[in-house]
């Protein structure tokens, strides 16, 4: 049976969720729950929808068992390979894909574990495949309502974000400019041949890039050739970008070979077309006649409609968990949601807004509004939670008022605890009685690691 | 509106020029009522005693407006019609005196009837008051005109008939509405490039419960075969039966014909025009715009691309089954003796006195 | 009466006759060169009759003293019946800005009003623009113009940076290069940077417009306008929106080059209802031929594309006419030839007469068999006599500042060189119609604007680490510096350009052998160059050490050898030197020396500088099989 493939899929699950330190020290980014489903659900399930019959997962070692344990519970129709890289080295995500290489045939989808959006992945593919793109990148506009203007638990934390810039030609979707506000000092410089290339340029420091790259092969390619690159957002797209507005942008031979930088791969020379492919392009009619001649084409698919988040922060992981449910993203039935194995005996249960994992227990006299409770979980009488993220496994004693709270797996919240805006760390006791306002709670020598 | 209240002629000539060069008056109807005022005021003002000078007085300035807007068809048609009233109200007048000419009699009698009344210079008294009079019966006429083609709607469109148009002409959709009113039928009206009006008459139409689809010109072909009739406006009809109508009309009358369609023509009476259409370089006939409805003036070809944008489409007589105008239905071949009971054959050459 | 409240919202325009540029010289004055013909009707026409389409009543005619006399005489002639004309005029004024100062001494400008100069051509409707004017007033109070472009097709050489959303103003450059942006710009809103839009210099202005002008005495052309409200935002407080016309064709006429590019825009209607055959008597022919009246052309008269010709003029046997516009009254005899030219009226031109790009003011009087070519320029009434052979020169028909060279009684010629009070940037741009000089600015041009390096694609940061390190080198040799703070500079400087590892290695190898500037060079031979090289490269070993450790970068090391040793003679001449002595250093490897050396490189120079190493690799190879052999023993 012949299987013609397009593309593949890989999701990059080896991230160290280094912007949520605290939720991270125990269990890997990409099995937070969000919705009661591990975060690496959400692509793999929306790559499962656009027909991709297999996939890789680039995993690190040391948590590939659970990653995969945890996954292979949902009973994907998909193929899923589960590639460990080394947890010690430092492999950003362009290693990851170099380690890889030898199995990627055709044109690749990147996608990272964190991304959780409704935008249909074919409107990003055919962008792809009527341009002959050579690279395409989503981006997401900010939200124009925010609706959830709610206080991140944990200590009020300056917002840094590293904002990005990207400059794209509305019309034409044309990626012409990606680079990071932290290049630049106070002015930006503009090359004239950034200007000539496009008469109108639109620069967004506002759009959120999404992680999820469609690349062609020879990219790929390429990356194996040039060591140096290690990361895909950080090294190689902001190269590739730039080198579209190079003077060899033409598919043309050049008699001259520079003696330049011997070993560093002329990046031009790898997606050399065979003759077959360029004959058919000057025989064809269609397409426009500037982009046929040039090798390197990115394009930026900038999406209005559709709500897409990276839950790699505090704040969009907390986001995320508000509007899961208002998202178009098949979450599964109705029992999914609040799982019938659950033993729900209070009275005061807000069954619209909540979710609740299997072998949970909630005892009467609670009240439970707006919050993810996991599986294994234990909520005891007289309590209160309210807008909280309750992950697998956590036990909270009676007389407990919960406000806008992140427990991770396996805490105990003792009896007559009243935290509010809080981060409660996996696998901690917190002593009864105590009042906590803004703080995260972990232990101590966990902090060390931080 | 002009102020006609005192200002010279020459003002008021220029003012009227420049508002129809200016496209302030769009329509031909607009531009009718317009030109009947304008003559009304100058028929008021001029001083003349004998109808031989208001005459030659008229006709100047009907040579003057139709030489400086050679291409609205409209203007001459209205002032050629004017000048015939008087000559009608002028002989009406003497011929009280004598016995009238029964104009039911043969085309020889008339031709052959002697020619006497030439020169009009006898004086007539209450001749203003008479061409008034006929001046108004015939600003009715003109303003009731497309009321009148509607009337006869009835006997042409019949039930469960599909009718194809072209753009939007109001008298085709006061039609369609009177008909729309008794019968149930599909309409098909196509768009019209580069203007599009045709989206504003398929708008209406809907509003009005009747069912109309708009398709694009160039599939008007493909669905020919499926259409009973084809009603169309025109902006002016030739002397010789043949129409000048919006651009498209004449692809789709001969498309019409190869698919033996009825083509019928709505045209009121002060759209027939008496001049032919000589050559085919059309430099006289239409009416070449902006190319801005074809291409943007940003596109990077404009430089080497020479491009037309014609307003006009010429549908020669073979072409046109039916002309339903005020008075009734006329077959193409007719046109030319109506031309002969609304013009007076002096009157087609505004410059000899 | 209800006429006092029209009052308040009568709409004014103020249309700027007088152009302060000599563009047009001789053709038409300094003063009036509104007047010039365009397709036979004088530009300011142009301009009356778009404000007069658009509704406006109420204009304010700028211009200076010597012109008003035209120019009222012109106005009246026109059937502008409508337009109520007040004439300002001065003869201070030598600028734009001096202009509305004078404007709002004269407080002739009661509310928000239309500045435009009095060489637009085109349709636009003023009306419902002026009306988004004030309702972008009542959201911004601090706005006070509203610029008018033309969406154009590709680079026209003007940097407009936007907002996405409002339309504002945020940053203007007129240059062609690279444009510094500030950052905040960017991180506060989305902006749009537009290349593409064509200046109309039609402006709607609030009435805090001339006050401005008035308060800040070097504002004379509306760029420094807009430069000093942009840069000073804060103390003005004023604020500039765009708007853009997409559909629509308006055009501004400033010089040669867009007087041919307007006129065969006219020519082919895109300024309908602004079309020869509506404003005058013409009638339109196929391939936008426009007779005027009363013509006699001869039967063998060839009349081309793209031609209009005036009425009552006269052609004679076998001339052509080819993309020309004649005026009125031109009398042309018989096997001339006229092709891209602008014949203005009352010109008569003797048989056998060629004319091609060029422009014949009034009244000129051409002689048999003369030739006028490429971009002349003629005034009104000039005698040329016969058999004259014109390229490229502009005449006057009377010597016009006593510095022009005499070529008949009637024909003067100016001269530019001699002329001592013209200014630098007299020259008038011909009429040769140029293939978008755009297309000319291709790609080699944009890498000038890198430093000049060898190769043309190494990205700025490389040029800029590499000059670094020849500083740090330079200076460490002289001031003998440790090397390992040489290589704390080098590493620091790489991180801060972000170089990666071999690309460093590349660049460092080729500092250390380029550090003799090109004087020092010439100063040494051969031997005293390569002792200097060699304590220099002695003196740098730890450097060398600390990068050159691996086979990658010992390839890289030679090929920065190479690359250098390709531009500098003085190392190509030692080259072979230089590699035996960092092989005896044990800088770099056999191995790596071999690989190099095998590498089929096709350049012409690689070739010879193998060449020159094979003794070296010969030899090398020869040890290395006596080691082999030793090891094997």
């Amino acid at each position: 049976m012949q299987n013609w493939l397009e593309f593949q899929a890989v999701v990059m699950a080896a991230g160290k969720g280094s912007r949520i330190p605290e939720m991270t020290a125990t269990k890997p980014k990409c099995l937070l729950p969000v919705g009661n489903k591990p975060m690496i659900y959400y692509p793999l399930k929306m790559l499962e929808n656009a027909g991709f019959s297999e996939t890789k997962i680039i995993v690190t070692d040391n948590y590939a068992s659970d990653i995969q344990e945890e996954v292979d519970r949902f009973g994907f129709e998909m193929n899923l390979n589960f590639i460990p890289i080394p947890s010690d080295e430092d492999w950003g995500t362009a290693d990851s894909l170099r380690h890889i290489a030898d199995y990627i045939l055709t044109d690749v989808i990147v996608l990272s574990c964190d991304l959780i959006t409704d935008v249909d992945l074919h409107n990003v593919l055919n962008v792809y495949r009527n341009n002959n793109a050579s690279l395409v990148s989503l981006y997401f506009s900010p939200p124009q309502d925010d609706q959830y203007i709610f206080t991140v638990p944990g200590p009020k934390s300056k917002n840094k974000l590293e904002k990005d810039i990207i400059g794209y030609d509305s019309k034409t979707s044309r990626l012409l400019l990606m680079a990071s506000a932290s290049d630049y000092e106070e002015t930006m410089l503009l090359s004239s041949s950034l200007l000539y290339k496009c008469s109108n340029i639109t620069l967004c420091s506002q759009l959120l890039d999404s992680h999820m790259y469609v690349m062609k092969r020879w990219l790929v390619n390429y990356l194996v050739k040039d060591k140096n690159i290690s990361t895909l957002k950080g090294e190689l797209l902001p190269f590739v970008v730039k080198k579209q507005l190079s003077k060899h942008c033409k598919n043309v031979e050049s008699s001259e070979k520079f003696v330049e930088e011997n070993e560093k791969p002329d990046i031009f020379n790898i997606p050399k077309e065979s003759d077959i492919e360029n004959k058919i392009r000057s025989l064809s009619s269609f397409g426009s006649m500037i982009n046929s001649e040039e090798v390197i084409k990115c394009f930026a698919f900038v999406v209005n409609s559709n709500i897409g988040v990276r839950a790699n922060t505090l704040y969009d992981y907390c986001r995320i968990n508000k509007i899961i449910n208002k998202l178009n993203i098949h979450l599964g039935d109705e029992k999914d949601k609040i799982s019938p194995e659950a033993k729900i005996l209070s009275n005061q249960f807000d069954r619209e807004t909540c979710f609740v994992g299997s072998n949970t227990t909630i005892m009467e006299k609670t009240s439970i509004k707006n919050s993810t409770i996991g599986s294994r979980c234990t909520v005891n009488s007289k309590t209160r939670v309210t807008d909280c993220i309750l992950m697998n496994g956590v036990i909270i004693e009676e007389r407990c008022v919960l406000q806008n709270c992140i427990v991770c797996h396996d805490a105990i919240i003792s009896a007559g605890c009243d935290l509010k805006d809080c981060l409660i760390s996996g696998n901690f006791k917190v002593p009864p009685g105590e009042k906590h306002y803004n703080e995260v709670l972990t232990a101590v020598d966990r902090l060390m690691e931080i | 509106m002009l102020d006609i209240i005192d200002e010279p002629h020459e003002m008021l000539l220029d003012n009227y020029i420049s508002n129809i060069k200016r496209k302030k008056w769009e329509n031909n109807y607009t531009i009718a009522e317009e030109t009947v005022k304008l003559f009304r005021h100058f028929i008021d003002t001029i001083k003349w005693s004998t109808t031989k000078e208001l005459l030659n007085q008229l006709r100047d300035y009907g040579m003057k407006i139709t030489s400086a807007l050679p291409l609205q068809f409209i203007v001459g048609n209205i002032v050629r019609r004017i000048l015939n009233i008087i000559r009608e109200e002028y002989i009406d007048a003497r011929k009280n005196t004598e016995e009238e000419i029964d104009l039911q009699d043969s085309l020889h009698k008339i031709v052959s009837s002697e020619d006497d009344i030439d020169d009009y210079n006898t004086i007539v008294p209450e001749l203003k008051l008479s061409i008034f009079e006929h001046l108004d019966e015939f600003q009715v006429e003109i303003e009731s005109s497309n009321e009148d083609i509607a009337k006869q709607a009835l006997e042409h469109i019949h039930s469960n008939e599909i009718i194809l148009t072209v753009g939007k002409s109001s008298e085709v959709e006061m039609f369609l509405k009177k008909a729309a009113k008794d019968r149930t039928f599909e309409v098909f009206v196509t768009e019209c490039a580069p203007l599009n009006h045709g989206r504003q008459l398929a708008l209406n139409l809907s509003k009005h419960k009747i069912q109309s689809t708009l398709i694009p010109d160039s599939t008007m072909f493909g669905i020919m075969s499926r259409v009973n009739k084809v009603i169309i406006g025109v902006d002016s009809v030739m002397a010789n039966g043949g129409l000048r109508t919006f651009n498209g009309c004449h692809a789709v009358s001969l498309a019409a014909a190869h698919y033996s369609v009825p083509v019928i023509v709505l045209a009121p009476m002060y759209k027939l025009s008496s001049r032919y259409l000589c050559s085919y370089n059309q430099d006289a006939f239409n009416e070449f715009v902006s190319p801005d409805g074809v291409l943007n003036y940003s596109d990077s070809v404009v430089s080497k691309v020479d491009v037309y944008n014609p307003t006009y489409d010429y549908v020669p007589p073979e072409n046109v089954t039916l002309f339903i105008s005020n008075n009734g239905g006329h077959s193409p071949s007719y046109v030319y003796r109506l031309l002969s009971e609304i013009y007076h054959p002096l009157d087609y050459d505004l410059s000899i006195h | 009466m209800s006429s006092k409240v029209e009052k308040q919202d009568v709409l004014q325009a103020v249309v700027v006759a007088s152009f302060f540029h000599k563009n047009f010289w001789p053709a038409a004055g300094k003063d009036d060169s509104c007047l010039v013909p365009m397709v036979n009707k004088p530009l300011l026409y142009y301009t009356l009759d778009l404000l007069e389409s658009s509704g406006i009543v109420d204009v304010v005619l700028f211009c200076s003293s010597c012109s008003t006399d035209r120019i009222k005489t012109f106005v009246r002639d026109t059937s502008f019946h409508r337009l109520n004309v007040t004439y300002s005029s001065s003869d201070t004024c030598r600028s734009f800005g001096d202009v509305l100062r004078h404007l709002d001494a004269c407080a002739l400008i009661r509310n928000d009003f239309v500045l435009l100069w009095g060489n637009v051509i085109g349709k636009l409707s003023l009306l419902p623009l002026v009306k988004q004017f004030k309702e972008l007033r009542q959201r911004d109070k601090g706005a006070v113009m509203t610029l008018i472009y033309q969406q154009g097709n590709s680079d026209t050489g003007q940097t407009l940076v936007l907002s996405s959303d409002s339309h504002r103003v945020l940053f203007h450059n007129k240059s062609r290069g690279k444009i510094n942006l500030p950052l905040e710009l960017v991180l506060n809103e989305t902006v749009q940077i537009r290349r593409d839009l064509l200046e109309t210099n039609i402006a709607i202005c609030s009435t805090a417009v001339p006050p401005l002008f008035a308060d800040n005495f070097d504002f004379q052309t509306k760029d420094d306008f807009v430069k000093g409200l942009l840069i000073n935002e804060e103390i003005l407080n004023s604020t500039l929106y765009v708007h853009i016309i997409d559909k629509g064709y308006v055009n501004e006429v400033f010089d040669w080059p867009s007087y041919q590019k307007a006129s065969h825009d006219i020519l082919h209607r895109w300024s309908y209802p602004q079309v020869p055959e509506i404003i005058d008597k013409y009638s339109l022919r196929y391939g936008n031929v426009y007779f005027g009246e009363n013509l006699k052309l001869a039967l063998t008269c060839d009349v081309g594309n793209d031609t209009v010709i005036g009425s009552d003029s006269i052609f004679g046997n076998g001339t052509s006419i080819f993309k020309s516009i004649i005026g009125k009254n031109c009398n042309i005899g018989n096997n001339v030839v006229i092709e891209n030219s602008y014949l203005f009226n009352g010109v008569n031109v003797k048989d056998n007469s060629v004319i091609q790009y060029s422009v014949i003011g009034e009244n000129c009087l051409i002689k048999e068999n003369s030739t006028i070519i490429d971009s002349c320029i003629l005034g009104s009434n000039v005698v040329i006599e016969s058999t004259t052979e014109l390229k490229q020169k502009q005449l006057c028909s009377s010597n016009f500042n006593n510095k022009m060279i005499k070529l008949s009684p009637k024909a003067y010629v100016y001269d530019a060189e001699n002329d001592s009070d013209s200014d630098g940037e007299q020259e008038t741009s011909g009429l040769r119609y140029h293939k978008k000089s755009c297309s000319s600015y291709s790609y080699s041009s944009s890498d000038n604007d890198d430093t000049a390096s060898i190769v043309a694609s190494i990205p700025d940061d490389t040029c800029m680490f590499y000059s670094e390190v020849v500083d740090s080198l330079i200076r460490g040799f002289e001031d003998h510096v440790h090397c390992d703070n040489l290589i704390l500079e080098i590493n620091s400087s790489r991180y801060a350009y972000n170089i990666n590892y071999r690309e460093a290695n590349f660049q460092v190898i080729r500092a250390m052998l380029t550090l003799n500037n090109k004087a020092e060079l010439k100063a040494l031979n051969q031997v005293r160059y390569y002792a200097q090289l060699q304590s220099q490269l002695d003196y740098f070993m730890p450097v060398l050490k600390n990068y050159i450790k691996n086979m990658d970068s010992c390839e890289d090391c030679l090929s920065a050898i190479e690359d250098v040793a390709k531009c500098e003679d003085m190392l190509n001449t030692v080259v072979v030197k230089v590699i035996h002595h960092l092989y005896d250093m044990n800088v770099l490897s056999e191995e790596s020396i071999l690989k190099w050396h095998q590498k089929d490189e096709d350049g012409p120079f690689s070739k010879i500088i193998r060449d020159k190493t094979s003794k070296l690799v010969e030899w090398l190879k020869d040890a290395e099989e006596e080691t082999d052999s030793d090891d094997s023993s």
